[in-house]
């Protein structure tokens, strides 16, 4: 009996959760009047209150067409997400996985502020570092290109802190054991680091991906030139008239996402995991 | 299914992970895969399919040009002037001497009239002159008359007024009088009744009398009674008879007073009744003087009204009647008419050319009747030849006298060059002539028009509707082109330089005002795209190459859109032209 409740419980707060993507499906197949009519009440002041049913009366795939085919601004975006994201992944591999193991492995002068440093610029709301931030790539001359949203990107300090957890948990016996067999430093972190620390790594990059495949003031400030937007940036003023395409639009912008996150599962799991275990 | 089973299902259900799907991870990096290329594809797609649907135009920037009109026109040589020949209306034509496109010399006869048709024209003339006449002198004796009997009856409506006056008058003075009368009875009346029996009329002689006996009756039996009084007892016995005396004084006194008081009562009772009745007797007699009165004042007043209102009548005059200066009009007309005839007559009926020239209108029928028009129209040879062509109104307007044109004849032969327009449109530079023929009569025909012989409609307008044929006249100097011609007539005239003109395939109309489309540079998530702006512009001039702009809706700058494949709106994207 409990075994129920705690399972209706939960489907109940699970169907919660999963809402709003049902609505952005349901949007999707509605056809245009179909829409005017629902959301009439809220984006053209008709009168009454909006309905929104989960399932259309007429469904029709127009609106994936209109996206898909007739829109070459959204794939103009899709691709600049997929260069910026891969662009941060990528950084993100070869520059906080080295930092993360120096701090996890390595005892050198300072290493507790820079830490507690690094603690706090990844604290710290993109808002407060906006400015700053802008006036160095205005300096450095990348404003307007992908750049200035990569580079702050790949020096991010949070995967450094997530990874750096499952390095710690590496046991050091492993290490020494392999210092007395004589392997070199580089060659402990390239066999024994990576491999070991591959669910962290693996997670803070999930993790990455779905927080940079939404980057939107990143983008919007740093860049000026349209065609340099990423996809979080497509949705055009969702009027009464594009609120089909704007739905669409969403379900495409989340597949990528939803793939990725699939695929990493486990390795949340485990990275979730191994936060909350304290050694 | 049995329970354990289907605990194992869910507890499958509960433990989904990719992990168990065969393939695994693997899966979804295919799944990824597949996604990428895909997105891929869609991204070719979409944008081969905004390639067909963008349009694609060609551009050019506004010139500074010349706009030049050409204008041409068919037309044909006619002869400068033309001599109308015009006769006396319905007279009957004997025969006719010539035809159309004969030469004729000055003097020649052209066609001859039936002369006993003249002679009863002549005569039917007379006739009406006289019928006028008489009707002239009937017309005056009519009036005289007329005149007459106004007077008298003015003099008779004059007359009855002051009869009517007259009795009038008498008749209100003597109700009048009636009236003080009748008032004068009543006052007295009135007068009568007020006082008491002191002052009466000699009618109350009767009871005056009555009353002086009673008082001498009673002043006797008084004396009577003194004296008895007087007597002393022993008196009074020797003397009965007074006793006797004074009884009696005293019966006769009282008989007489009784006598006097009846009498009186007598006259108090008639007396009002009489008067009553003599009261309502005056005033009634009052009352009706009074309206007798008033009766002869209204008949008076209603005579006089009468009187005067046919004094007026009389008095207004007898409309105009201008019969006599009508006919004295027609007349004079029909003299003038006669005259023609008469010297009609005297040529024997036979009608002549003024001059040498070629007949190119007849307008006569052997037997039948001459017409108000002209008879026979000439050309008159001496005068010289003229082009004539007529251009739509829309063209006319970029030709004005001066101007240098080309003449080619369309069988062939010579250009005619060096020579300029005349006139364009209705304004005449020697207009028709119109001779008045051999009889000399008076010319009733067109005068002044501008020599076409096709004859446009309108005489006044400037061309302002597109319908609108203008005649355009260029006058030929001698030996060029002989009358009957035709020939294409080139005009070309160049504006002054505009500095914004672009071709006419740029200018496009939306209710009655006209727009170009310009290239507008727009930073899009696909770059820079151009896209089509809207601009208002005021045509200046154009021809069937260029328009020229005014300045305000674009400049020299902007890129206008010349073509394009398909059609654009206003502010679609647009792709150049490769």
């Amino acid at each position: 009996m409990k075994k129920y409740i705690i399972w209706a419980v939960l489907f109940a707060v699970g169907f919660l959760a999963c809402y709003p993507v049902l609505f952005l499906t349901a949007g999707s197949l509605m056809g245009q009047t179909e829409l005017r009519e629902l959301l009439g009440p809220v984006l053209s002041g008709s009168g009454g209150y909006v309905r929104f049913p989960l399932m259309s009366l007429y469904p029709t795939l127009r609106n994936y067409v209109g996206v898909l085919m007739d829109s070459p601004e959204f794939f103009v975006m899709f691709w600049n997400s997929v260069k910026t994201v891969a662009g941060i992944l990528a950084g993100q591999l070869l520059v906080s996985v080295p930092a993360a193991w120096g701090f996890a492995r390595y005892d050198f002068p300072c290493k507790s502020a820079l830490f507690t440093l690094y603690i706090l610029l990844m604290m710290m709301p993109f808002q407060v570092t906006m400015l700053s931030g802008y006036l160095v790539l205005d300096k450095l001359q990348l404003l307007d290109t992908l750049w200035a949203v990569i580079l702050p990107g790949v020096f991010s300090t949070f995967p450094v802190f997530l990874i750096y957890r499952f390095f710690v948990g590496i046991p050091q016996a492993i290490i020494e054991s392999a210092r007395i067999d004589g392997a070199g430093e580089l060659q402990i972190f390239m066999s024994f680091g990576l491999r070991l620390g591959a669910p962290g790594i693996l997670s803070a990059m999930v993790l990455g991906f779905l927080e940079y495949w939404n980057l939107i003031e990143q983008p919007l400030t740093y860049i000026k030139d349209k065609s340099l937007w990423p996809l979080s940036l497509y949705l055009p003023n969702i009027g009464l008239e594009e609120a089909g395409t704007a739905f669409a639009a969403s379900l495409l912008t989340l597949v990528p996402a939803m793939l990725v996150f699939l695929g990493g599962q486990d390795y949340l799991e485990q990275g979730i995991m191994a936060a909350a275990v304290k050694e | 299914m049995r329970s354990v089973e289907k605990k194992g299902l869910w507890k499958k259900l509960w433990n989904f992970r990719i992990k168990t799907l065969p393939g695994g991870r693997k899966n979804i990096v295919t799944a990824a895969c597949f996604f990428l290329g895909a997105m891929l594809l869609c991204t070719f797609l979409s944008r081969a399919a905004a390639s067909v649907t963008v349009p694609k135009v060609t551009k050019s920037k506004p010139l500074a040009k010349v706009i030049e009109h050409r204008v041409e026109a068919e037309g044909k040589v006619i002869q400068n002037r033309e001599r109308a020949v015009i006769v006396e209306p319905d007279l009957t034509v004997a025969s006719i001497y010539v035809s159309e496109g004969q030469q004729v010399e000055a003097g020649e006869v052209l066609f001859a009239l039936d002369m006993q048709k003249l002679d009863e024209a002549i005569l039917k003339t007379n006739q009406e002159i006289e019928k006028l006449r008489l009707a002239n002198a009937d017309s005056a004796s009519q009036q005289s008359i007329t005149d007459q009997k106004q007077t008298a009856a003015l003099a008779r409506a004059r007359q009855d007024y002051d009869t009517a006056t007259a009795t009038g008058d008498q008749a209100v003075d003597d109700a009048a009088r009636e009236l003080a009368r009748a008032q004068e009875q009543l006052d007295a009346f009135y007068n009568g009744q007020g006082c008491d029996s002191g002052e009466e009329d000699g009618t109350d002689t009767v009871l005056e009398s009555l009353q002086s006996d009673w008082e001498q009756k009673r002043t006797l039996a008084e004396q009577l009674q003194e004296k008895w009084d007087g007597l002393s007892s022993d008196e009074k016995e020797e003397q009965p008879a007074l006793m006797e005396e004074l009884e009696s004084a005293r019966i006769d006194a009282e008989a007489a007073e009784q006598a006097f008081s009846q009498y009186e009562q007598q006259r108090a009772a008639q007396e009002n009744v009489s008067s009553a009745d003599k009261e309502n007797a005056l005033v009634d007699a009052y009352e009706s003087k009074k309206k007798a009165y008033q009766d002869a004042l209204n008949a008076r007043d209603a005579g006089q009204t009468a009187a005067e209102r046919a004094v007026q009548d009389a008095q207004i005059g007898t409309p105009s009647d201008s019969t006599i200066q009508t006919n004295e009009m027609d007349m004079r007309l029909k003299q003038l008419s006669l005259d023609r005839l008469q010297a009609l007559k005297e040529q024997g009926g036979k009608v002549a050319a003024e001059g040498k020239g070629v007949v190119t209108k007849l307008d006569l029928q052997t037997g039948g009747l001459t017409t108000r028009t002209a008879a026979v129209t000439m050309a008159d040879l001496s005068s010289g030849t003229r082009f004539v062509a007529q251009v739509p109104g829309e063209d006319a307007k970029y030709l004005s006298t001066g101007d240098a044109v080309e003449l080619t004849p369309t069988s062939g032969g010579g250009k005619v060059t060096g020579v300029t327009i005349s006139s364009v449109g209705t304004e005449s530079t020697g207009g028709v002539e119109n001779a008045g023929g051999a009889g000399g009569l008076g010319s009733t025909g067109n005068t002044g028009s501008s020599g076409s012989t096709g004859g446009s409609g309108d005489t006044g307008s400037s061309g302002s509707t597109v319908q609108d044929m203008q005649d355009v006249i260029v006058l030929l100097p001698q030996g060029e082109l002989s009358v009957g011609v035709h020939a294409k007539l080139t005009c070309s005239r160049q504006s002054a330089s505009y500095p914004l003109c672009v071709p006419v395939q740029a200018l496009h109309m939306d209710q009655k005002q006209y727009y170009v489309f310009v290239l507008q540079k727009e930073e899009t998530v696909l770059g820079t795209v151009y896209r089509a702006r809207r601009a208002d512009v005021t045509v200046a001039e154009k021809n069937t190459q260029y328009a020229a702009l005014e300045a305000g809706g674009v400049s020299a700058e902007d890129a206008v859109i010349v073509s394009a494949d398909r059609e654009v709106e206003a502010g679609a994207t647009v792709r150049l032209e490769e």
